[in-house]
């Protein structure tokens, strides 16, 4: 039960129940302010009937050729919302998205290795890993590798009916974060 | 010289500057212009160097000798705007471009530029312009709609005329028409026309628009669109067919925005005569979809409930199944979703048979299992929410809260075992239950207005933020807590392990910076407060750059849908109430750490009228919302455990701003018939726009007080309010005999920041109108006479008071030293050797004297109580006493005695510091500032 709308600039001043939690992180104006400005439609909002965000998420449209996909930059849902299907709901929009409006051929984002709730819930929202970015993420504290590191997962849209874009072995493909930003 | 030549030389400078080696670009660049002194490029990039590393005066006089040659070569325009950017010189920057433009009318990018220029500053007029002479010249669809968007822009800009508005609008429209390709080809551009029409009101050709096959596509990948398109249908009473297409998307596309279902509901109950069959109709249908969803997903079944209380409000024919059930079976089957809490908040307002039958279900659910599962934890932490809602008066006792607080907290306790796997990043699933025991503790202390309850609370909410160290709910207590105990130092340190930055700093920042001023060590020379005011600050210059430059990214990209939304945002963090409340905090804790010069005093007096004059528009995005708010009889925790009974907002700040502004400009030499705008209106980025008309005179309306704005204030803020007003108007007409004619504004840092470099030869000079003889003699009023006595009096009492908080004192204290230095600037002028027109003799200035003698002892026993105070703080025994309050709660395996222990240490010694730096302050003030002020030396720091 919420409201999916898009992201709105003044929705800035209201998020903070969302981006307190430490796995949300706070930018700067001209970064949310630039996603508005270009891709609008890949940047939507969950709030509560009573006004509350619930959660985000923003996304862009970037590569070329048959690399031309729909990317989720952040997704994101406040503690008190999590395990209630928003995710899953805002990936559904921006999966349509970039599908119909953009007709990318795949959706990638970038998730901390260790951790492990959100990547269970997109393999089960059918993105699987494609590669394992090293050193992506600044540290949290503990310092091991799957906390810094970042996996790279795809799912294939309806431009890539023979699923190009994915591959069975990503786990064990690893790459530098230099090669990928 | 050859462009490789060129390049070549600068190169350089250029690699040098983006490597933020402004040093030596600028080495660089005076090695080239010796040999080349006319080199307009190597010069522009002096400029910019000099910029960076804050030779400002320097750049601007380099700047306008070579804004002066009206430059048109592009690498010199590119490296300009760079310089004027960051002086904030926008005006400057259109004119430079408008000459560079008017001379290669061809230039695309030239126009762009002078386009973006003036978007900037929100110059649409001119924009709307010089976007039209460009779709002129290139026949490029897309400055016809930067055009657009810019006329629509002016028509809803406030400094146009309302009668402009349709004119404007439907220029706009006339544009649209005569564009080459239809606007639906872009969902921005079409969305541009639809906001036009509907600006107009021209619902119908609107719709019609969106109904099309390429609309109605539209839509479905366009949050926006479809937003827009509802609310016009709904304008135009389509009532039936947007039922019918909310129905199909529940059904066909199991769509589930809440918005649908409200769709759905409004329409269903919408103003008709079939309506007791529509109500059944939809009824039917909600009741199927939540049958249908289980607990798979929750809109249907709230639905429902929503769909009850609005035909219950309306009564209109009501559901067979009695409304309490509908919540029972709601409860049942989400009872374990942690969001249930708030579902049903806006549903159990119930009264009489109802809302027994619901306390009894809620009595009954058996918690006995609540550490079994963590569905069954979350299960219970619901039970207790809705149980604590719907207490009565009666109910609300100590005995009874206290058995309250114990039970959560057991039941805290016990259920950390269900998170005790978990690593230490994730939240712990008990953590609510730490919240609820902390709520009922804070509740006791306002029932019973006994600290111990609050130190219960501290207890168990610094154990919680250990066991769940990213919970940033109890922090948020936490620092409310530690500011009523008078441990700010703690407060501080839970505020920044939240790591608030960006945008945060305008919505949170009150968290630590609400009335700061009582905590601040500035007369100590710990500037920690006054560092917090301007790294929060930042934001607000961050705001002015980057959101202008977003609105031009958004016209480059054509997404006209986020222009206006962009704009909106920039205006309310500009205008934000925060800001200015930051800002005032600033000013109170820095006359405590510096001399007031007159150069001080100048400027933010200047600064503060020209903020009072723009703060009716303020905007309050101060964030309460982050909150747990879980308190009976309507009670709110924000307002618990706030200092003071209201928190300051605007009017609390109208309050301070008039009261210092009145002391500034009797101490100040500037013509008071000046207002800020006159001062720094002329080159603003945006203007004051509008002003009433018929507004009373500055002078007037800062001696006008407002009884709301009065309200706002602490009762010792009230009379520190009530000292300075009547101390002014006592002093008032010495002050108009003394003071030599009115000084034109020479513009210092303030002026030179907003580029308004201009500003001072628009002020006209009046003429002397001081009296010729010194008015007769009066006595000061008893209220300026007797104020530090009783202040002390009124200090000694809080201090001794059990039931009072350790920060009403400090508060007493450290307004007392404000009084004491508002005081000195005030009668700066009087006491100063020479600088007075009156006689040494005069009983005024014997009594401006005897005063501040009066005030100088009673502050300094102030000072002198606290430190002793302090002293006695930190011992074994008030450490013992700390602990004893806090017996409740600890128990051998959890909350045990040496955390307790702990605890009390860490708040006992944070309080010492602070009594014993603010009477230490204290002293240093009464002798430091005991010398007089400091007119026309002195350090000034800026703001």
């Amino acid at each position: 039960m919420s409201i999916l709308r898009s992201f709105r600039a003044t929705d800035l001043l209201k998020f903070n129940n969302i981006n307190l939690d430490i796995w949300t992180e706070t930018y700067s104006i001209s970064f949310y302010l630039n996603y508005l400005a270009r891709w609008p439609d890949l940047c939507s909002v969950q709030q509560a009937p009573n006004g509350r965000l619930m959660g985000y998420v923003f996304g862009k449209a970037e590569g070329h050729n048959e690399e031309w996909h729909g990317h989720v930059t952040a997704l994101t849902v406040a503690p008190e919302f999590r395990r209630m299907g928003l995710g899953p709901k805002m990936m559904n929009l921006l999966e349509y998205v970039s599908d119909e409006a953009y007709q990318g051929f795949f959706v990638d984002l970038y998730v901390r290795c260790n951790n492990h709730v959100a990547i269970k819930m997109y393999e089960g929202l059918g993105y699987s890993v494609y590669r394992r970015v090293r050193e992506y993420y600044g540290s949290l504290g503990s310092g091991s590798k799957d906390e810094e590191d970042a996996f790279d997962m795809r799912k294939p849209l309806s431009r890539d009916p023979m699923r190009r874009s994915i591959r069975a072995n990503g786990r064990s493909v690893i790459v530098s974060a230099s090669s990928v930003s | 010289m050859s462009n490789t030549l060129q390049e070549r030389q600068v190169r350089p400078i250029y690699d040098a500057i983006d490597l933020g080696q402004f040093k030596s670009a600028l080495q660089t660049c005076n090695k080239i212009l010796k040999k080349q002194p006319n080199n307009e490029l190597v010069k522009t990039l002096k400029c910019l160097a000099m910029v960076r590393i804050g030779k400002i005066d320097e750049a601007v006089i380099l700047s306008d000798e070579i804004l002066a040659k009206k430059p048109s070569d592009e690498l010199v325009l590119g490296a300009m705007s760079n310089v004027l950017r960051f002086l904030s010189r926008h005006e400057d920057m259109i004119v430079m471009y408008e000459d560079a433009y008017k001379k290669n009318p061809t230039n695309e990018e030239l126009g762009a530029q002078t386009f973006m220029a003036n978007v900037r500053v929100g110059n649409w007029k001119a924009a709307q312009q010089v976007a039209t002479k460009m779709h002129k010249n290139s026949k490029d669809d897309r400055y016809l709609y930067w055009s657009i968007m810019s006329t629509v822009l002016q028509a809803s800009d406030l400094s146009t005329d309302p009668a402009m508005r349709p004119i404007l609008l439907k220029l706009a429209l006339r544009l649209i028409e005569s564009s080459g390709s239809p606007s639906i080809a872009s969902p921005d551009r079409f969305y541009l026309n639809l906001t036009v029409l509907r600006d107009l009101e021209r619902y119908e050709e609107a719709l019609n628009l969106l109904e099309g096959d390429v609309g109605k596509h539209l839509c479905d990948t366009s949050l926006v669109l479809e937003e827009l398109r509802h609310e016009l249908a709904m304008t135009l009473g389509k009532r039936e067919s947007e039922l019918q297409i909310a129905r199909t998307r529940l059904t066909e596309r199991r769509d589930r925005n809440w918005l649908t279902f409200i769709s759905l509901i409004d329409c269903t109950l919408a103003d008709h005569q079939e309506l007791e069959a529509t109500i059944n109709e939809t009824r039917k249908l909600i009741t199927s979809l939540a049958q249908e969803d289980g607990t798979s997903d929750r809109s249907a079944a709230l639905a429902l409930l929503e769909l009850e209380r609005r035909c219950r409000e309306k009564e209109l024919p009501k559901r067979d199944i009695p409304f309490v059930e509908s919540l029972k079976s709601y409860f049942v089957t989400f009872g374990d979703k942690p969001a249930c809490f708030e579902d049903l908040k806006p549903y159990i307002d119930l009264q009489g048979e109802e809302r027994e039958d619901w306390t009894t279900f809620l009595d009954t659910r058996d918690l006995s299992n609540a550490s079994g599962s963590i569905s069954e934890l979350v299960r219970s932490i619901n039970v207790f929410k809705l149980r604590r809602m719907r207490l009565i008066e009666e109910e609300v006792t100590v005995e009874k809260e206290e058995e309250r607080a114990e039970q959560y907290l057991r039941a805290y306790l016990a259920a950390l075992s269900l998170g005790k796997g978990l690593p230490s990043t994730e939240l712990q699933p008990a953590d609510d239950l730490a919240i609820l025991a902390a709520s009922a503790y804070i509740n006791l202390y306002d029932l019973s207005k006994s600290i111990s309850y609050l130190n219960c609370a501290t207890c168990v909410l610094e154990y919680a933020s250990q066991r769940s160290k990213h919970a940033f709910q109890h922090r948020l207590l936490l620092i409310r807590l530690y500011r009523l105990v008078g441990a700010p130092s703690l407060a501080l340190e839970h505020y920044r392990q939240m790591n608030i930055k960006q945008v945060q700093n305008d919505t949170l920042a009150h968290l630590i910076l609400a009335r700061c001023a009582t905590f601040s060590l500035t007369s100590n020379g710990d500037l920690t407060y006054l560092q917090e005011c301007l790294e929060s600050s930042q934001i607000y210059s961050s705001n002015n750059n980057e959101t202008a430059d977003m609105v031009v990214k958004a016209f480059q990209f054509e997404k006209y849908s986020q222009i206006p939304e962009f704009i909106e945002f920039e205006d309310r963090l500009d205008s934000s109430v925060q800001r200015d409340l930051t800002k005032i905090e600033h000013v109170r804790m820095r006359l405590a750490h510096e001399p007031a010069t007159t150069e001080t005093i100048d400027t933010e007096l200047v600064e503060l009228k020209f903020l009072y004059e723009r703060s009716q528009f303020h905007h309050d995005n101060r964030d309460f919302s982050v909150f747990p708010e879980y308190q009976p009889l309507g009670k709110l925790i924000n307002t618990q455990t706030g200092m003071g009974e209201v928190s300051p907002g605007e009017e609390w700040l109208t309050m301070w701003m008039k009261m210092y502004i009145i002391c500034f400009e009797l101490a100040s030499d500037l013509d008071p018939a000046l207002d800020g705008q006159a001062i720094l209106g002329g080159d603003k980025s945006k203007p004051l726009n509008p002003i009433d008309k018929d507004r009373k005179a500055l002078s007037a309306r800062l001696r006008e007080i407002s009884e709301d704005d009065y309200k706002t204030l602490t009762p010792e803020e009230r009379r520190l309010h009530s000292f300075t007003l009547a101390l002014v108007s006592w002093l008032e007409p010495y002050n108009t005999y003394c003071r030599p004619p009115p000084q034109p504004f020479v513009p210092g840092a303030i002026a030179l920041a907003n580029g308004s470099a201009n500003a001072a030869k628009k002020v006209p000079k009046p003429a002397p109108t001081a009296p010729s003889e010194p008015p007769p003699s009066t006595n000061p009023p008893e209220s300026v006479l007797n104020y530090f006595d009783e202040l002390e009096k009124r200090f000694r009492e809080t201090a001794e008071t059990s039931t009072a908080l350790p920060w009403e004192a400090l508060h007493i204290a450290t307004l007392g030293q404000e009084a004491l230095i508002l005081y000195n600037i005030v009668t700066a002028r009087f006491r100063l050797g020479g600088a007075s027109k009156l006689k040494k003799s005069d009983p005024v200035m014997q009594s401006i004297k005897n005063l501040r003698t009066k005030a100088l002892v009673a502050l300094k026993d102030i000072g002198g109580i606290l430190v002793k105070i302090g002293e006695t703080d930190a011992t074994p025994e008030t450490r013992k006493e700390f602990f004893e309050s806090c017996q409740s709660i600890t128990s051998p395996n959890d909350i045990d005695h040496d955390f307790v222990f702990g605890v009390a240490k860490k708040v006992t010694d944070a309080r010492k510091k602070v009594r014993s730096d603010i009477g230490k302050g204290l002293e240093r003030i009464c002798k430091g500032q005991g010398q007089g002020l400091v007119l026309g030396a002195g350090p000034s720091t800026g703001s």
